[in-house]
């Protein structure tokens, strides 16, 4: 019988089977590959959310402000459940190029639509007429709207190729990451990478339920 | 963990002293003070992970029971299949559903996608409303992963599968069904039966409207003439369907009253009673008619004398010119025609009656002859022929 410790919970979930295309970087978090396909230590992964976990908790003790990066829509419930919970910023299904280094620009949008959001999401409702710019912007920006400036700490829940630029970004402003990074990663130089499958739903559900206990 | 950041702020003093004096320094002083801004660095890079002292003390004990399971490891990985090829059939649970389509579960490394458009063989709006959250499907893989492991499924091409073998099936059992028309042109009808698009041609169609637009929206009883599924052709017949309810009634022989439904150059399609009949140009007249427009137009109304039925197709062979009281007489006076067409109707078939009956006794007769010449059989077979 599989026993239910947590390592092999995660197992039995598929979150340690890496994507095919591997990035040397990685080769410390693999245990090894079997048919071009390569697994993760499980180990390693658990001592990454460890690690990630205790200084979000840090960060939250000081009242510092948080981001959530998510753009896998299929965790988008999840991750707006979450922050709704907790009160942190989150951005779901797209992150706009530029959010944090350009925020003297951003803020002019955010703050449109902070305003036009709180006239009319009382009475609109998606049945009555279609709103393709109101619905647009909020995919974008129903996050970041009460974000002030810049986050003490980001949370990259899918840290692939694509998302290079915001790992950039929070380099140059000087903001810890917290990513899940996939054999895949463009780079793992961030300050707390997780070796996680990045697709994998119950890893995500896991590490929101672990942030809602915790922070 | 003082200890470390007691020595940091020593160390930043150090740093202080050290760059203020670093022009003037000795090699030695330079040396250290390089060190220390060195160390300075380090422990500046780790300030922010200052707690990960305590956490390093945990992976000690949980090294215990590692070995324990990478065996467990070992054991699933057997169990694991990651090779999902195009064309294999998977369940899922459908745990999420947006406005691109479905995200299912599927067991493999990343959630699969069932895109909007291959939800359903009917047109849905969005997944959405064809999959409820939570519960499994069945779907089959269209494209393989894209390196990430995602794939993308499709109910429709199971569905699609289904429908065409249900048409096969049909069309062995020779089953009628239902079907919606769609549009009207100028070949026939298209209809939609399994979902699926099929085609009646004008020929089969056997409900008479004036305007063939009245059908749209409408539901006609159809049978398969043809299902080939490579071709994506589906050929059906309305007049198959319904031919059971209108056929029968009609005999060889019977006067009818028929509308004129198209006219061409070698004689005019007339609807009797729900189906189609030719009147040939030679049969409507005694007389020489040069252009069937001059007699007939599409919608007049006229009684006309069946002379054969061809069941398989269901055609009629008609007549008008057994109806004439004298010959000529639809040229001239087709009202006369269309009065006396009873009459001469049954004069028709006493006429074919008679020679029914003659020709009966003389093959009796024959037959009597051929009884007595049995001695020569090529003889015996060609008379037997000739009779």
């Amino acid at each position: 019988m599989e026993s239910k410790t947590l390592p092999s919970l995660l197992h039995t979930n598929k979150t340690h089977v890496g994507a095919v295309e591997m990035s040397p970087w990685m080769y410390p978090y693999m245990l090894g590959y079997r048919d071009k396909v390569p697994f993760l230590n499980v180990e390693e992964t658990l001592i990454g959310t460890q690690k990630a976990l205790v200084f979000l908790k840090s960060v939250r003790e000081k009242k510092g402000e948080i981001l959530i990066v998510n753009t896998h829509p299929a965790f988008s419930k999840v991750v707006k459940k979450t922050s709704t919970i907790l009160g942190i910023h989150y951005v779901n299904e797209h992150w706009i190029g530029g959010l944090l280094t350009n925020w003297q620009q951003l803020k002019y949008s955010v703050h449109a639509y902070k305003k036009f959001n709180s006239f009319i999401s009382p009475i609109i409702t998606k049945d009555i007429v279609a709103f393709p710019k109101y619905t647009k912007a909020k995919k974008r920006f129903d996050g970041i709207q009460n974000m002030v400036f810049k986050p003490d700490a980001i949370i990259l829940l899918q840290a692939t190729t694509a998302h290079k630029s915001i790992i950039e970004e929070a380099k140059r402003l000087k903001i810890p990451v917290i990513a899940c990074v996939d054999s895949s990663s463009p780079t793992v130089s961030v300050e707390y990478p997780i070796p996680i499958n990045t697709y994998s739903k119950a890893f995500c559900h896991f590490l929101c339920r672990l942030l809602v206990k915790i922070c | 963990m003082a200890a470390i950041v007691s020595t940091a702020a020593t160390a930043v003093r150090v740093n202080a002293k050290a760059a203020g004096i670093k022009t003037t320094g000795s090699s030695r002083a330079a040396f250290l003070s390089r060190k220390a801004a060195r160390s300075v660095a380090a422990v500046a890079a780790t300030r922010k992970v200052a707690t990960r002292a305590v956490v390093t003390e945990t992976t000690a004990e949980s090294s215990a029971d590692s070995a324990e399971l990478y065996k467990e490891f070992e054991r699933l990985l057997v169990d694991y299949q990651f090779s999902y090829k195009v064309g294999d059939r998977v369940t899922g649970k459908v745990f999420h559903c947006d406005a691109k389509g479905a995200w299912v579960d599927i067991g493999a490394k990343a959630a699969a996608l069932c895109p909007g458009s291959e939800a359903s063989l009917a047109q849905a709006r969005n997944a959405a409303a064809v999959f409820d959250i939570g519960e499994e499907y069945e779907f089959e893989i269209i494209r393989d992963d894209d390196g990430d492991g995602s794939l993308t499924l499709s109910v429709r091409k199971i569905q699609l599968e289904a429908a065409w073998n249900r048409c096969r099936e049909m069309q062995a059992n020779d089953e009628a069904v239902n079907s919606v028309v769609l549009s009207v042109n100028r070949g026939g009808l298209l209809v939609e039966v399994e979902h699926l698009r099929g085609f009646v041609p004008q020929s089969h169609i056997a409900m008479r409207v004036p305007n063939r637009d009245e059908l749209i929206g409408q539901s006609v009883p159809v049978k398969f003439l043809e299902v080939d599924e490579e071709k994506n052709r589906l050929v059906m017949s309305n007049r198959l369907a319904t031919d059971v309810v209108s056929g029968e009634g009609l005999g060889v022989g019977d006067v009818c009253k028929g509308v004129v439904q198209a006219v061409k150059p070698y004689g005019a399609f007339v609807d009797v009673g729900g189906v189609s009949g030719l009147l040939h140009i030679s049969q409507i007249s005694h007389d020489r008619i040069v252009a069937v427009e001059n007699v007939l137009a599409p919608g007049d109304e006229l009684k006309v004398l069946i002379l054969s039925k061809d069941a398989e197709r269901s055609r009629l062979s008609l007549s008008t010119k057994k109806l004439e009281p004298s010959p000529g007489d639809m040229l001239r006076n087709p009202a006369l025609v269309f009065e006396k067409a009873d009459e001469m109707g049954r004069l028709f078939r006493e006429r074919v009656a008679a020679a029914e009956a003659a020709a009966q006794a003389e093959e009796g007769a024959v037959q009597g002859e051929m009884a007595g010449m049995e001695v020569s059989k090529s003889a015996d077979e060609e008379s037997g022929e000739e009779a």
